[in-house]
């Protein structure tokens, strides 16, 4: 598939004519990535979205005296990353390749452009990065609620 | 059922092996004594009696080919605590099977979507059993497992199989990594969205704690699964296995007669009401 | 159909008791009208009526001698088809480490209940499909039930408290009894009709002295219930509640009538078709075990408890658990109402909550959208 093709085949690209995906593919390279490798790492430039296309990424954190600890896997169809849309344009955490990752990486900066300059892209994107966003907070919700701990307090 | 079951008498059995699944659960096997065999489907469950201690039910996770059955067990009462301290050898009391049953001959020529969480396993570990036994009755076979750390994964060497398995897809997720852990991490819900299995021609079986099956049914239709092929098994205080104690209502439903078992539309507006 | 006096009641209770029914029947005690043996018609609370309103019961003496002149006192039949303690089983454990056991025997012993009211052969009736009309039989409570002769009585007073007519299951006898006596103190003396419901009942009915009743008595049996019935102000409209209380399980009322119950499980004990019970290990010094089956209420907070705590923690919770499977989820379970008017829930709860009050409040503020 061709770099515009993979663009035109992502589900925010559904309701966007042929010129505006033009617009978006533009903005947006091919990246593949090894195991171990990062595509996000805490405290750097949030310069990058990224759409996962194949393989497993792991959203890490380090914390002091407990190692990095991983706090979620991102799979296929899913987004990595949404420090890119608000300032200071900072990552959070850490994302890294668990097994192989193909993903569509945007150019932040060319994104953000676009979806000013054009609202019916920007709502397009922004509708995946909301539905990317209540998905991983409700998953964030269960996991807080600890849902399998022993009654009692978990250890 | 047999005449003892229906008397709520206990028939002796004797718990043959004894495995230490995780620090608060453990899986039996138990064998009958005497002419006691039951014949049981799975989602079923037992009343399991320890002399002087009381009962409890108990999910039937294994029927093995010699009568035996297998029962996964945590320790979370003044009941399941004090089995927690029964050896191998020791002779227990076993009545039942109570209560409905997955539907594994209504799933069949279809896909079929397994989701368990935590000790949610357990009730479902028989049905993933049987459906791979004849495998070539069911279409898509998805077996999703998210548990709370990779120390509490149960059935660890069988599920090593079901992940070999060439004809089954299978994910397994923990609430929380830790060091060495190379698997998903997040809630098993989430698994529901990448499953690969057609949501027209799928029946769901779901078993784990409540919220959990209550998120994982809803994320079974987004992805369009019909609401009347999706089950869950529920848990409830039981005392009687029959429907006359009265603990385990729910609504109109006596959870150890009407279920475990339900289809989803059964729960509509039921488990949405806090302490209903 | 015939008159007896009351020397034809008492060799009634002597037919019965000679043809081997231990006869149990109401007997004034400690304050009240209760169930337990009868010997002779002077046992019986000749005289004495009860008054009863939320929270309150008093007996009274009535200006005549009538026997069956009060309405239902805290007791119902149930005690006796279903104890508030049995056993269900025994276990030994032998020298080698094995069980063995034991299944207690029925104890099912022949008895005529004496002065059974509508409501009453209405609420065994509930009970007989809950232990004995599904998939799975209680075999103890058959075999009781089974040995039980009922002798039962038309109202000829309602107490402040009774519903039965709202609930269609009195104050007329309908069904379900051997005998049924209506009780009549005029100018003719003091007297019962006695009219038979079954083959054992005509048969005793036969061997009393009484003289025969013309065919106009019996209209003036019914005419005395429907006053009866015309006595009672409070009701339930049974046909709409299921409903009601099932779209209505959020509502406020029961936060606010919450504010006022006690969760002390009076409700569900007097209650006549309240079947909950709980199952407990008892060890006795012998080194047997037994397991004990005993009346258990919807209301203890550890009666839904799971691995984490109570389903229902909240008396709210609980309080909605009792009304709604009373009034609305019975009909799912057993295909008719769990509540059969006889108002000793409100007469013996200690803050004086009224179902018909609590049904009639949220039926006033229905909160169900149209759907």
């Amino acid at each position: 598939m061709t770099l515009r093709e993979l663009v035109e085949s992502q589900h925010f690209c559904r309701s966007l004519s042929p010129g505006q995906c033009d617009g978006l593919a533009a903005s947006a390279q091919e990246r593949h990535y090894a195991p171990g490798d990062y595509l996000l790492s805490q405290h750097a430039p949030a310069d990058t979205f990224y759409l996962v296309l194949e393989g497993q990424v792991e959203v890490k954190l380090a914390l002091p005296g407990q190692g990095i600890v991983t706090l979620e896997t991102v799979g296929p169809d899913e987004a990595v990353g949404w420090s890119w849309f608000q300032p200071p344009y900072r990552c959070q955490f850490d994302a890294r390749a668990v097994t192989a990752v193909h993903a569509l990486a945007f150019d932040a900066e060319r994104l953000r452009a676009l979806m000013e300059r054009d609202p019916v892209v920007g709502y397009a994107v922004l509708k995946t990065l909301v539905g990317t966003l209540s998905e991983r907070v409700q998953s964030c919700r269960l996991q807080v609620l600890d849902v399998y701990a022993p009654p009692g307090g978990a250890p | 059922m047999s005449a003892a079951a229906e008397a709520q008498l206990p028939a002796p059995w004797r718990i043959t092996q004894r495995r230490q699944d995780t620090p608060d659960v453990f899986t039996w096997v138990v064998t009958p004594l005497g002419d006691g065999g039951i014949r049981c489907a799975p989602g079923q469950f037992n009343m399991v009696y320890a002399y002087g201690i009381g009962e409890v039910p108990i999910s039937i996770a294994g029927v093995d080919g010699d009568g035996a059955l297998q029962h996964t067990i945590r320790a979370v009462g003044s009941v399941t605590r004090a089995l927690a301290g029964l050896a191998a050898g020791t002779v227990i009391g076993l009545r039942g099977p109570y209560g409905s049953a997955w539907p594994l001959e209504a799933a069949a020529g279809g896909d079929l979507v397994i989701v368990a969480g935590g000790l949610g396993l357990a009730p479902l570990r028989q049905a993933i059993v049987q459906v791979l036994a004849q495998r070539e009755r069911y279409g898509r076979v998805c077996i999703l497992y998210g548990t709370r750390t990779p120390a509490d994964v149960l059935y660890g060497g069988e599920l090593a199989a079901w992940a070999a398995h060439r004809d089954v897809e299978f994910a397994i997720t923990v609430d929380r990594a830790s060091a060495g852990w190379g698997g998903e991490v997040g809630v098993v819900t989430r698994l529901v969205a990448r499953a690969g299995f057609d949501p027209e021609r799928t029946t769901a079986l779901v078993c784990g704690p409540e919220i959990m099956m209550r998120f994982t049914a809803e994320a079974l239709l987004r992805r369009g699964v019909a609401p009347a092929a999706i089950h869950v098994s529920l848990e409830r205080n039981m005392k009687c296995a029959v429907g006359y104690c009265g603990h385990c209502q729910l609504g109109p439903h006596f959870i150890c007669r009407d279920g475990p078992v339900l289809p989803w539309p059964r729960l509509a507006g039921l488990l949405e009401v806090p302490e209903l | 159909m015939k008159f007896i006096d009351l020397g034809g009641l008492q060799a009634l209770l002597a037919a019965l008791q000679q043809r081997g029914y231990e006869t149990i029947g109401p007997v004034r005690r400690e304050g009240a009208i209760v169930y337990d043996r009868i010997d002779t018609v002077a046992d019986l609370p000749a005289g004495w009526t009860d008054r009863q309103a939320p929270g309150r019961y008093r007996l009274e003496r009535r200006t005549d001698d009538a026997l069956f002149g009060y309405a239902v006192g805290p007791q119902s039949w149930k005690r006796y088809l279903f104890p508030p303690r049995q056993t269900l089983f025994s276990v030994q454990r032998t020298d080698d480490g094995g069980l063995v056991f034991d299944p207690q025997p029925i104890d099912a012993p022949k008895r005529a209940f004496i002065g059974v009211r509508a409501c009453e052969l209405a609420a065994l009736g509930v009970q007989d499909r809950v232990f004995a009309g599904g998939e799975h039989v209680d075999a103890a409570y058959a075999a009781r039930r089974e040995a039980v002769l009922l002798v039962a009585v038309n109202c000829a007073v309602a107490a402040d408290t009774c519903f039965c007519a709202a609930m269609d299951t009195g104050p007329a006898v309908r069904g379900g009894h051997d005998l049924v006596l209506t009780e009549r103190i005029d100018a003719a003396g003091h007297r019962f009709l006695v009219e038979a419901g079954s083959d054992v009942g005509a048969q005793l009915l036969a061997s009393l002295p009484g003289t025969p009743a013309r065919a106009g008595e019996r209209a003036a049996a019914r005419a005395q219930t429907e006053r009866t019935a015309a006595m009672q102000t409070r009701g339930i409209d049974a046909t709409a509640v299921p409903a009601l209380l099932m779209g209505n399980l959020e509502h406020p009322r029961w936060d606010a009538v919450a504010e006022r119950c006690l969760s002390c499980a009076n409700c569900t004990l007097a209650c006549p078709t309240c079947f909950c019970s709980t199952d407990q290990e008892v060890t006795d010094l012998a080194g047997a075990a037994h397991r004990e089956r005993s009346w258990d209420s919807c209301f203890n907070v550890e009666f839904s408890h799971l691995g984490h705590g109570s389903v229902r923690g909240s008396v709210k919770s609980r309080y909605r658990q009792w009304l709604t499977h009373k009034l609305a989820t019975w009909h799912d379970q057993f295909g008719q109402s769990g509540c059969v008017g006889c108002g000793r829930c409100i007469t013996w709860c200690p803050v004086g909550i009224d179902i018909t009050e609590e049904v009639a409040a949220i039926a006033a503020d229905d909160r169900r959208t149209a759907p």
